[in-house]
């Protein structure tokens, strides 16, 4: 069938780059040359994530509604225009909560994305640069570590450390430590048998000089990808325990405990947990979107 | 222009010619629905039957994009934009896929050039060849052994075996036998190699074009072959077409376009080939000769095993037992085919590589058989590598680049190391303009420049050259050996130079190694080493080259 | 002349590989209950006596005090690991410190129902991810490649419950196709499993999308196209099937994510299988259970990691050398 292949186009990826590489500036680096490149996806995305900074900066400034007390009179009301996203059992105003809510989850994520990436990425650069027994133990307790899905090593963190939202961003943290482990390892292990490191060292360069100016440089691009996706997955994983209850208390709000709250109501009110879940989805999105773009084109 | 006299709108009464091309134009969209840009512009070319024309240019001439054309195999976003392809009588520059598939493999068969990822590595070698039988509507009860016959027929060992092989199993030669057995499957008119023979060794590459002639006259195939090789055009062609920027510079009788070139760019290209001026730098070298010195490196019996690689592998003899002298101020030049310990030896005496046994000296230190991290030697040793785009950090700017060995050796201040950085660039004759450029967004040649420069700035008296030049055109390998030569008068320097090159080991060396699979089985003065070769070997290296000086008259540049 | 000999050797080496292999992923089984237990039942300081000494217990005191016995709190940790291995492998995995039930009793009750869901969402996960990576491949529309390719990172972004919640109130409030409370059978197994599925997919997807993209490049392709193969025969019977080939290493991870998701999804549907019986466990610090349910879904992992990587010379011929160093080349991509 000739219909199968008569465009074959590369990747979406991919087919955006010559664009990319004619229209860019030599210096495609640039802040400029960046702004110039974005899509009108890219501009939802930023409007998303200037919001989500926004709430956890001045939340007062997007909401006046009490997110803790509501008006008794006006329960499980659905979105209106004075209450967009409606009201929960308690007649508290949903678009409060979840704007006030905000700061736990994505400071939750930062807490579990800085252990992550800080524990992760050091025992992969030690893993794979001094290699031998010192590799062979780390990678053993990598692959045990992945064994474990995720989610659920992450249970197994925050039973033993006591439920709460700081103990559930931890455990997220700790859970995520072997995927950073492995990817550093392996870049550390690509880039050192690369010829231009070789000739640093043949230069007379020091191992010191070579780890710091050539190895670790190059393997950190790949490595701050992760961390802007597990950023996205640790959102996802935190308020998947909130849902489940092992992470923030109420009534303070936090966007997976609205999704739990919402629960009881699933049938005649669905706004209730499908709003906070779309707020999820839509920041996850933004991020990973937006770090997509910097991504691409840091890389043109 | 000699063939054009087969035009295709002709009503054939014999057989049309195996390829007419007239007038093409060939261009690629940038964009999804954008208009195509043009590569190539008013190509005409005919392919008689029993005919080879050979397509030369060097990259970027839209060579490769002409065979493409030609073969139906441009990529989704190349349009035919200008002129008509026929293909044994048919107008395949205006046919879509499903029109092509007919004519696949009983009109055309293409040689692709590199065999090594044109097989589907997970397919067996005869299920890949039966595949190219299938359209034929070969009888099935007698296809396992038409395949065979096939292998056998393009020198296929113990064919019948082969034909159950992985194409992993088999060598580069072996695979592109098998390729070229898939694209005579069929029985087409036309053959298209595309640098059928660039991945391959030079022995090897000498057996597969024979092959290919031999069923060029067995068959009367019509072949068009595309070649960087001027030398290699004017061995196997009929005809030579130079492509150079899309467009045709020259077009005629081998004998008419290399021995009397009209055009100055084939006069350029003809100067550059090593093979084809052997004496281009004869007066330097014998200059040199005359103020050769005391040793500058020793080998002295050294060998190295490479430990086994994984199950069922072999430990590798890189090295046995091999000794050579650099003298100072000379050109050592060390050959061999691909796993011939060459470049093994190289990295041995750049300190890269651990050695087992024996003794390496350069000026008068000996080398720890087991190298440090940080090299010692630097001030005294560098390596020059092959691809110079690998060599550098992708990072860094070029004046980064130029820095690192000053300040990783602490010389000089800021000040004088910009002016060390400046004073380089001047020798190795790039514009300070570069200085802010990444080292991606240089030319192949600038860049191998640059990682001169950087090796230059520690002083060294002793250069080992890894292939530096493989990786280019002939035209800008030709700039940077000039380049070496020049900065070998002045800075009086001694270079170990790795290649597989013969024409160029004639063209700079003094002396010369030759290694077989890690012994050295030739060494000594270059001019006598070619003059009068003991082992076979070294004759059967020689034979593969392809000569362009014997029948082209010398060309002055 | 080496013929024979290469070949006995090779099958001695690949037995002795087929050993290597199992011995690493019991090493690893071994690990995993190593770790859970000192993260469980030591770090947390005598989390089993607090729990059942702890008057908010359902546990009868009689009950709690064969339990205190059972498992020999006044030994050192060291101590109480070896009498747990003891009994691990002996095939008793303890008793719930909420219920007092044993764990085996507890894991056996809801294993079958998630099993089922498990290996629905599994064949779906399947379908789906080569349904989006052919059509983002092969599509013949650009801007429907486009589609089919960033749905990944949608399914990525969006947590389970979501899905599940929208799949919930479209198809069984609003439309009424399936019951949310009643068990129908296979029907009730089908919007869970989609759930879970959808949250499981994107990192195959991606996966898959790579390879494909990348071995429709390969210079083969041409070839095959040259000597007259057809176009589907080309995407199906050569790019798929080269390009599918990293895709495999992944099969463990999801599995052992389909496990995970489960917690959610079960809870999302009010389902009461091993998802559930997690849920529950951690909810109630019940660490028996909890060490049990990790300790499952990491041999399940690591035992479809041992079957892919022992089939994987079938998929690739050229891998009988590669894994000679034993490392497992999982694509980068696949890195959540």
């Amino acid at each position: 069938m000739s219909t199968l292949t008569t465009s074959p186009g590369p990747s979406p990826a991919a087919a955006r780059r010559p664009a990319e590489r004619w229209s860019a500036p030599p210096e495609a680096g640039s802040f400029r040359a960046l702004v110039a490149r974005l899509g009108p996806l890219d501009h939802v995305a930023l409007a998303v994530v200037a919001f989500l900074v926004l709430a956890v900066v001045a939340p007062g400034l997007l909401t006046s509604h009490d997110p803790l007390h509501g008006d008794g009179t006006l329960v499980l009301q659905a979105p209106s225009a004075a209450h967009w996203f409606g009201t929960d059992y308690l007649g508290r105003d949903l678009f409060s909560r979840i704007v006030h809510g905000t700061v736990r989850t994505l400071l939750g994520s930062a807490v579990a994305v800085v252990i992550g990436l800080g524990v992760g990425t050091l025992l992969g650069l030690v893993a794979g640069y001094l290699g031998g027994v010192v590799d062979a133990v780390i990678s053993r307790l990598v692959d045990v570590l992945l064994s474990i899905p995720g989610l659920l090593l992450s249970m197994v963190v925050v039973v033993a450390l006591g439920f709460g939202a700081l103990n559930a961003a931890v455990a997220v943290g700790i859970a995520s430590i072997a995927a950073f482990t492995r990817l550093m390892r392996s870049e550390v292990l690509t880039v050192k048998d690369l010829p231009f490191v070789e000739a640093s060292h043949h230069l007379g360069g020091s191992r010191a000089h070579v780890l710091l100016r050539h190895i670790l440089p190059n393997s950190w691009t790949a490595v701050l990808s992760l961390t802007a996706l597990q950023f996205g997955l640790s959102i996802i994983w935190i308020s998947s325990l909130s849902f489940l209850g092992y992470g923030a208390p109420p009534p303070l709000p936090e966007w997976g405990l609205l999704v739990a709250e919402g629960r009881e109501y699933v049938v005649s009110s669905p706004w209730l947990t499908i709003v906070p879940g779309a707020v999820i989805a839509a920041s996850v999105l933004a991020i990973s979107r937006l770090s997509r773009t910097i991504k691409e084109g840091s890389a043109a | 222009m000699t063939a054009t006299a087969t035009h295709p709108a002709v009503p054939a009464t014999a057989p049309a010619a195996p390829l007419v091309v007239q007038d093409l134009g060939v261009g690629y969209r940038r964009r999804r629905g954008t208009r195509p840009a043009d590569v190539v512009h008013g190509v005409s070319f005919t392919v008689e039957a029993g005919q080879t024309v050979a397509l030369v240019g060097q990259s970027g001439s839209g060579k490769s994009t002409v065979a493409r054309a030609v073969a139906g195999l441009l990529p989704g976003n190349g349009a035919v934009t200008a002129g008509s392809v026929h293909v044994a009588g048919h107008p395949v520059s205006s046919f879509t896929r499903r029109q092509w598939r007919p004519l696949r493999g009983s009109a055309l068969g293409f040689v692709p050039q590199d065999p090594l990822s044109s097989l589907d590595p997970l397919q067996r070698v005869g299920t890949q060849l039966a595949a190219a039988l299938a359209p034929t509507g070969f009888p099935r009860d007698r296809v396992a052994e038409r395949v065979v016959e096939l292998l056998d027929h393009v020198g296929i060992p113990d064919a019948a075996h082969k034909a159950r092989a992985y194409p992993h199993e088999l060598s580069g030669g072996q695979l592109q036998r098998v390729l070229i057995a898939i694209a005579i499957a069929a029985g087409p008119a036309l053959l298209v190699a595309d640098e059928p023979t660039s991945a391959l060794d030079v022995t090897v590459q000498k057996r597969i074009l024979d092959l290919v002639d031999g069923l060029r006259a067995e068959l009367g195939l019509g072949v068009l072959f595309i070649t960087h090789d001027l030398a290699l055009a004017q061995e196997r062609s009929d005809e030579v077409v130079v492509l150079r920027d899309g467009v045709v510079r020259e077009h005629g009788p081998v004998r008419q376009v290399l021995v009397a070139p009209r055009d100055p760019y084939t006069v350029t290209l003809l100067g550059d080939a090593p093979s084809s001026a052997p004496d281009r730098y004869r007066d330097r070298v014998t200059v040199r000769a005359a103020a050769v010195g005391e040793p500058v490196v020793e080998v002295a019996g050294v060998s190295k095993v490479f430990a086994a690689r994984g199950r069922g592998g072999a430990a590798v003899q890189a090295l046995d037992d091999v000794s050579l002298r650099l003298s100072r101020g000379s050109v050592h030049a060390l050959v061999g085919e691909s796993g011939s310990g060459k470049t093994t030896l190289g990295r041995v005496v750049a300190g890269l590589t651990a050695f087992d046994a024996g003794e390496v000296a350069v000026a008068g230190r000996r080398l720890p058989a087991e190298p440090p991290y940080a090299n010692p030697f630097a001030r005294r040793l560098q390596m020059v590598y092959q691809n110079p785009l690998s060599a550098l950090d992708p990072r860094y700017s070029v004046r980064r680049v130029l820095e690192e060995p000053l300040r990783v050796h602490r010389i000089g201040e800021p000040a004088q190391r910009r002016e060390r950085v400046a004073r380089i660039l001047d020798q190795v004759a790039l514009p300070s303009d570069v200085l802010v450029r990444g080292v991606r967004e240089l030319s192949g040649g600038q860049r191998q420049r640059v990682a001169l420069a950087r090796t230059l700035l520690l002083e060294p008296q002793v250069l080992v050259l890894d292939e530096p030049t493989s990786a280019l055109d002939v035209t800008v390998q030709a700039q940077i050996v000039d380049l070496l030569l020049s900065l070998q008068e002045e800075q009086g320097l001694s270079y170990l130079f790795v290649t597989h090159d013969l024409g160029l080991v004639r063209q700079v060396a003094d002396t010369v190694t030759v290694l077989q699979r890690g012994r050295v089985v030739e060494q000594g003065p270059v001019d006598d080493v070619f003059a009068d070769p003991r082992e076979a070997y070294m004759r059967e290296l020689l034979d593969a080259v392809p000569r362009l000086v014997e029948r082209a008259a010398p060309v002055g540049v | 002349m080496p013929e024979r000999t290469a070949s006995s050797d090779r099958t001695a080496s690949e037995r002795a590989y087929v050993v290597r292999r199992v011995g690493q992923a019991l090493l690893v089984i071994a690990l995993v209950y190593t770790i859970v237990f000192f993260t469980l039942f030591v770090l947390p300081g005598d989390p089993v006596e607090n729990k059942l000494t702890s008057p908010q217990n359902p546990l009868p005191p009689s009950a709690a005090e064969a339990l205190l016995r059972y498992y020999q709190l006044d030994l050192s940790p060291f101590a109480q690991f070896a009498v747990g291995l003891g009994r691990l492998v002996r095939g008793d995995l303890g008793f719930s410190l909420v219920s007092g039930k044993p764990v085996v009793d507890l894991l056996a009750q809801g294993l079958s129902d998630t099993v089922v869901l498990a290996a629905l969402a599994f064949v779906l996960t399947v379908g789906l991810s080569l349904a989006i990576a052919l059509t983002a491949v092969f599509a013949p529309w650009g801007s429907l490649r486009s589609l089919a390719a960033s749905v990944p990172v949608l399914s990525i972004s969006a947590p389970s419950f979501l899905v599940g919640f929208l799949l919930l109130t479209v198809f069984s409030f609003q439309l009424g196709w399936v019951s949310s409370i009643r068990d129908q059978g296979l029907a009730s197994y089908v919007l869970p499993a989609v759930t879970l599925a959808i949250a499981v997919n994107g990192p195959l997807s991606q996966v898959l999308v790579q390879g494909l993209t990348k071995a429709r490049r390969e210079p083969f392709v041409d070839v095959l196209r040259a000597k007259g193969v057809g176009e589907r025969r080309i995407a199906l019977g050569h790019v798929l099937r080269n390009g599918a080939v990293p895709a495999v290493t992944m099969l463990g991870l999801i599995v052992g994510e389909l496990f995970a998701g489960a917690v959610v999804v079960e809870t999302v549907f009010s389902r009461t299988g091993l998802g559930f019986v997690t849920f529950e466990s951690v909810r109630d610090q019940d660490t028996p259970v909890i060490l049990a349910v990790v300790l499952l879904v990491s041999t399940l992992y690591v035992l479809v990691n041992l079957v892919t990587d022992l089939l994987y010379p079938r998929l690739d011929p050229r891998i009988v050398r590669r894994t000679a160093t034993g490392r497992r080349r999982t694509p980068k991509a696949a890195v959540a």
